[in-house]
């Protein structure tokens, strides 16, 4: 039921695009506050990024904005930016991600947000953010990552830097944004008074890479790439298996300090003769033969899919990953088992298999319901939050501020 | 000053990275997170340090805000006043292997029992239910599995790890959310519940977008480098003086960026072409246009290019190493790197906060020293200077 979930009673306006703040405002969603999306009249530019069937809403957008209603506004009209402050009165969040300096151009930055309703609570998203050097400069997801630090360290030692598959500069910096306002709205339960949150992409790269950044403070020199390797660990690395395709690897790693790891990593191989051999007698004396040692581990990993390795070995407690790609992972039986790839179905795109909430609260469900289309609750939220009525919505969509 | 989690309570189990980046998160908006370690330290304290006897530099980097305590869970003494903390707490936080805490008897029914208003987050590996929850897991496992390292690397490489927290600071944080909604859930229900994040399920939130391609092909997402099937030129460049990091990123998602880009790099004439004015239809000439941007950019330094790129609206970023990310002008203006100082280690950089709160400023305090708030935390229970000292001498604490 709504009035279970962890978040029932937050009202957010959901201003975000493209995938820095709808992600934020999606797992707010999840989490059970009332998102509201305000699309210009069309919709969000996502809706149209690489649509896979023309017309039709883009799978980016469908992958960032389940669990909202969508409002079409046009904030470029002055009517359209007084309406809109009045469902501002009546909000509890306003989260933006815009490039520098268009919320100020609209005259919808936090000082006047903030006389129309004292606590209200607004998220601004940049990429360098609201000061400093670089914050005029546009930013991107790799622009985050090149200059948050991921870059430089991802890749192997004798090639170039390599950017990092997963959004860390997107979805990342949506995530840190949704503790923040979670924060701040605990904060105003004590003092009444809502805030500016203010989130940096660059910052939000650094903060994820920053376990990386011990070599600086050992040597006082730049980590490196190292590709997969882990520096002392034998196994540690992706270990190819059967039948040899582009992503048939298994990620193996046995800690150096634990030899129990290493004498059940061992039995599960067949190889228990290596625990008496001379090369094995410590991480240490693994490392110095590693070569070696890896050829014969390779030897047993190729001869296994990497689902069979991965079974084998997870059994026995070493750890070990097969090497998903991004099909396997919608099919793969432990997310499907846990109701982490969820089917959802779509008004205009048809069943849908979309990854569901990350997060599981024993006491706020998070269902995932299909994204809106542009303008599907425009009636609906401009009702039950202005109390407009249909004459009113309707004159407002004959002067075009709807879209 | 005025802090966002003023007055909560968080009790610290947590060890390595996936759970203390969680708690850190939680100390820097104003929680009072008690970090409790077995007499020895946790091992990310221990085991990962440079030098034997010193807290690792990795410890220092994911537990300032935070107090520390020592105490042994597994003697009766230790696990009762355990539970007299449990009854003085918000919210527990632990990231221990499958199966400990119930091994630990600290399962949920019990801690629930001692604390109803508890809220009890775990992060795991693949989590609870499913035919894997029973496996191991740490960062790379986790990458494997959720389809980032299939997706990052050389089209003609191997699958490759990224290198940034991705599975144990980015499952922290999405466990910090959780306990976040679940204290606000609180404050209409009076009761606590139980957290669970899985570090499989967090990476493959942080990918979600590259999933698209596959609805529209069924293939799976192929490895690309740095450059993009959708839009050129997105890519690294090589600049001055060529060494292992001099590059700058340089991506053009609009005609106008285009056409800023090629007046920069002396080719205007390719700016008003219609046939590059689409990103995607640029990608037929990604070749070229790769080698015309890499002839500019490779007479000028990473620092300089940003400067000219950036400056006039092109996205662009230099390929920062991790020394430069902890010198960065910008970041240490904004205050996100700053210094702290350490009473064995000295002084240090120390990325700060990344979420910033009009109303909640961040305090940087460096991480503890091994039991440094045993008194302080253990005085406040009741315990005596005396009986400290026993329960020290016992090896409780």
């Amino acid at each position: 039921a709504m009035a279970d979930r962890a978040l029932t009673g937050m009202r957010i306006l959901d201003l975000t695009q493209f995938e820095a703040g709808t992600t934020c405002t999606q797992f707010l969603g999840w989490l059970g506050a009332d998102v509201i999306k305000i699309e210009p009249p069309g919709g969000e530019q996502s809706r149209r990024n690489r649509p896979e069937v023309p017309g039709l809403d883009a799978m980016f957008f469908l992958v960032f904005n389940a669990n909202k209603r969508s409002v079409t506004l046009d904030l470029k009209h002055p009517d359209g930016r007084a309406l809109f402050l009045r469902m501002a009165e009546r909000a509890d969040v306003v989260v933006e991600n815009f490039a520098p300096g268009l919320m100020e151009k609209l005259g919808l930055d936090y000082e006047r947000l903030r006389t129309v309703n004292p606590r209200l609570i607004m998220a601004r998203i940049k990429g360098f953010g609201l000061s400093g050097p670089y914050h005029e400069y546009k930013s991107f997801d790799m622009i985050a990552q090149a200059t948050g630090g991921v870059m430089s360290v991802t890749g192997f030692e004798d090639r170039e830097p390599v950017r990092c598959g997963a959004a860390i500069g997107d979805t990342g910096t949506g995530i840190h944004t949704a503790a923040a306002i979670m924060a701040a709205y605990i904060q105003r339960q004590r003092t009444g008074q809502g805030q500016l949150v203010e989130v940096a992409m660059q910052e939000v790269v650094a903060n994820l890479v920053r376990g990386r950044f011990v070599d600086h403070y050992r040597d006082g020199r730049p980590s490196r790439r190292r590709g997969n390797e882990i520096t002392g660990g034998v196994p540690g690395g992706a270990y190819p298996c059967a039948p040899g395709g582009l992503n048939d690897y298994a990620y193996i790693y046995v800690q150096t300090m634990n030899q129990d790891m290493w004498r059940a990593f061992v039995a599960a191989i067949g190889r228990e003769d290596l625990v008496a051999d001379p090369r094995c007698a410590d991480a240490r004396t693994r490392w110095e033969h590693r070569d070696a040692l890896n050829d014969i581990i390779a030897a047993w990993t190729r001869t296994r899919t990497k689902h069979e390795v991965m079974a084998a070995l997870g059994k026995a407690g070493v750890p070990c990953g097969a090497v998903l790609d991004t099909g396997e992972l919608l099919d793969d039986p432990h997310l499907n088992a846990r109701g982490q790839v969820h089917t959802i179905d779509h008004a205009t795109r048809g069943r849908l298999r979309l990854p569901a909430c990350p997060v599981r609260l024993s006491a706020s469900e998070a269902p995932t319901t299909p994204p809106p289309l542009a303008g599907e609750h425009t009636a609906e939220v401009l009702g039950e939050v202005l109390g407009l009525s249909a004459r009113d919505v309707a004159e407002l969509r004959a002067r075009g501020l709807l879209g | 000053m005025p802090k966002a989690l003023a007055g909560i309570r968080v009790l610290d189990l947590t060890q390595y990275e996936a759970g203390p980046s969680c708690t850190q998160m939680l100390a820097w908006l104003g929680a009072d997170v008690v970090k409790i370690e077995p007499p020895a330290g946790e091992p990310g304290r221990t085991a990962l340090s440079d030098q034997r006897g010193e807290d690792a530099w990795f410890f220092l980097l994911l537990n300032s805000g935070k107090k520390g305590v020592t105490l042994n869970l597994k003697s009766p003494r230790g696990r009762a006043m355990f539970e007299r903390l449990v009854t003085t707490a918000d919210v527990l936080v632990e990231n221990m292997g499958p199966g400990a805490m119930d091994r630990l008897g600290l399962g949920w029914e019990t801690l629930r029992r001692l604390n109803p208003r508890l809220i009890a987050a775990s992060v795991k590996g693949f989590g609870g239910g499913g035919p894997y929850a029973d496996y191991k897991s740490f960062e790379w496992i986790a990458q494997a599995m959720a389809g980032a390292m299939s997706m990052t690397g050389a089209p003609d490489g191997p699958p490759t790890k990224a290198i940034g927290g991705l599975a144990d600071t980015g499952a922290g944080l999405h466990t910090a959310i959780g306990i976040l909604a679940a204290l606000v859930q609180r404050q209409a229900t009076g009761v606590g519940q139980q957290v669970e994040v899985a570090q499989q399920d967090a990476v493959v939130n942080l990918l979600r977008i590259h999933l698209r391609d596959t609805y529209a092909t069924g293939k799976p997402v192929p490895r690309q480098g740095n450059r993009s099937v959708n839009a050129a030129p997105s890519n690294i460049y090589r600049c001055r003086p060529f060494g292992p990091n001099d590059y700058v990123f340089v991506h053009c998602a609009t005609v106008e960026m285009w056409k800023t880009l090629t007046k920069i790099v002396g080719r205007p004439e390719l700016g008003d072409d219609p046939g590059y004015a689409d990103r995607r239809d640029r990608v037929k000439y990604i070749d070229a246009i790769d080698d015309m941007i890499e002839a500019w950019t490779e007479k000028r330094t990473k620092q300089e290019a940003l400067e000219i790129l950036a400056g006039a609206g092109v996205p662009c970023g230099a390929v920062l190493d991790s020394t430069e990310v902890l010198s960065d002008p910008h970041l240490r203006a904004r205050g996100m790197i700053v210094e702290l100082e350490h009473p064995r280690r000295g002084r240090y950089p120390m990325p700060a906060n990344p979420v910033r709160l009009s109303d909640s400023p961040t305090e940087m305090v460096r991480a503890p020293l091994l039991g440094e708030h045993n008194a302080e935390v253990y005085g406040a229970l009741g315990y005596g200077e005396a009986e400290l000292d026993a329960l020290r001498r016992d090896g409780v604490i």
